[in-house]
């Protein structure tokens, strides 16, 4: 057994040598900050797969999309200045939510 | 423009083919429009719908407000006689529950759907029993 080297009570063996301070860092900083760094990441994954999501009562950002016409929602109702009687004959149903 | 904002391309793509095999089943013009509204939300729902000229009769278009939370259904004076109002009352509903839970485009498709579904029965005949 060396000079230098003490043993707990009923301890076998060589401790070694003590951690260099990179060691300590890795092991004591580094670690904890990949775990929360991976952590973080899972947690917003789905929603980085899913995109961006409508919320009710937020302030609606995305400008106005006409799926199936041809034109500029906005600009095309802004032209209408009498209804014809196709749309005022016509039916409908509205909801809210 | 800006559609990306609100909708993943899958999404977008989803309610491209909703729209197209609601107007391949039925033969009528199903069109949807998403965003803000110029003064009350009806009244825009009507202008649009107007806005489509010729096709105005055989069209039927949902207008969804997102930040008033309304959707409105117009159908024109032909394409109401195979989807009346209470089929269009129903497919709104199913929409604004959608809405309520955040998911427009989920939303959207099922209610296009339900709408392309009961314009394509045919009217109830009367059945006399079955011998």
């Amino acid at each position: 057994m060396g000079a230098g080297t003490i043993l707990a009570v009923g301890e076998i063996g060589d401790p070694g040598h003590g951690l260099t301070w990179v060691q300590t860092v890795l092991i004591y900083i580094g670690i904890p900050v990949a775990a929360a760094l991976i952590i973080t990441f899972l947690v917003y994954l789905p929603s980085l797969i899913r995109g961006p999501r409508y919320r009710p009562g937020r302030p609606w950002t995305a400008g106005s999309v006409w799926f199936g016409g041809s034109t500029e929602a906005a600009e095309s109702a802004r032209a209408v200045d009498s209804l014809p009687p196709a749309t005022t004959e016509g039916g409908g149903a509205s909801a809210r939510w | 423009m800006p559609v990306g904002d609100a909708f993943t391309q899958r999404q977008i793509d989803e309610i491209r083919r909703a729209l197209a095999s609601a107007r391949s089943e039925t033969g009528l013009l199903f069109s949807v429009v998403i965003g803000p509204a110029d003064g009350e939300v009806r009244d825009h729902a009507l202008q649009l719908h107007a806005s489509l000229g010729d096709d105005a009769a055989i069209a039927v278009l949902t207008f969804v407000e997102p930040e008033a939370r309304r959707v409105e259904i117009v159908t024109g004076n032909v394409a109401r006689r195979s989807l009346d109002d209470r089929a269009a009352a129903l497919a709104s509903l199913s929409m604004a529950t959608s809405f309520a839970g955040g998911d427009l485009a989920g939303g959207i498709v099922n209610g296009i759907r339900m709408m392309a579904q009961s314009a394509t029965m045919p009217p109830v005949a009367h059945q006399h029993g079955a011998d």
